[in-house]
């Protein structure tokens, strides 16, 4: 099934980026876009609008949380998922704070990432409707 | 019930001594609450009352006042670095507590 969803990939690792976007595509989703990192997702946010972005939390120079607030604090209707091996207990409630919709713990299967993805798809189809 | 401190008589729902003012029972040292000498787990709060305060504890044996005694005095400079000390080995406990996927979802929903 085809999805018309606008998704942005934000990690510094090119690992990371050609798989979660080869993971998007297996699911049906052909508008994919990439950044290398937060300065560059900050900017195609602005000119492009995604729907979902998954987004690194560690990343040089703007992490994965300064770019989560200007997001949602600009676009709060973007759906986030956080994708991170962080797993201390208070960063990843400082994410949920900040507004993360999800949280991916690295490394992740893809049968998680297919729940995940269900889960995203549910939240942008009620903004839509909403 | 009578006190094991001064032997005085009390009712039986008293959680203090009339007399003498011990507590008739194992002190929580959770919530605080007075059980009855048996008790292993608080009644109020369910917390082991095996390390509490028992009444008999209340007044220190020989041995206890030697410790007492040698106990090393603190200054109030050298109380308050252990207790910012504590303080900060605190917050270090909290932020290495450790998630798996399933509590972040939990966390999440």
């Amino acid at each position: 099934m085809q999805t018309s969803h606008r998704v942005l990939v934000v990690d510094d690792s090119d690992h990371m980026r050609i798989l979660v976007s080869r993971l998007l595509k297996q699911r049906g989703f052909q508008e994919i876009d990439t950044a290398v990192n937060g300065k560059v997702a900050l900017e195609k946010v602005k000119t492009s609008h995604p729907d979902i972005i998954f987004l690194d939390a560690v990343m040089p120079e703007i992490g994965g949380r300064a770019v989560l607030s200007e997001v949602k604090k600009e676009h709060p209707d973007i759906v986030v998922v956080i994708m991170s091996s962080i797993s201390a207990c208070e960063e990843i409630v400082q994410f949920r704070d900040a507004g993360a919709d999800f949280y991916l713990l690295k490394p992740f299967e893809s049968d998680k990432f297919g729940e995940v993805i269900e889960k995203v798809l549910a939240i942008v189809q009620a903004h839509k409707e909403g | 019930m009578q006190c094991t401190r001064c032997k005085a008589d009390n009712e039986a729902l008293q959680k203090f001594c009339s007399s003498c003012g011990a507590p008739l029972g194992i002190l929580c040292d959770r919530c605080g609450s007075i059980n009855r000498m048996e008790a292993r787990h608080c009644g109020t709060c369910g917390h082991a009352l095996v390390a509490s305060l028992k009444q008999e504890d209340m007044s220190p044996g020989p041995s206890e006042k030697a410790r007492i005694a040698g106990a090393r005095q603190y200054t109030l400079s050298e109380i308050e670095e252990l207790l910012l000390l504590r303080k900060a080995m605190k917050a270090e406990e909290g932020s290495t507590r450790i998630m798996n996927q399933h509590d972040i979802d939990n966390l999440f929903e």
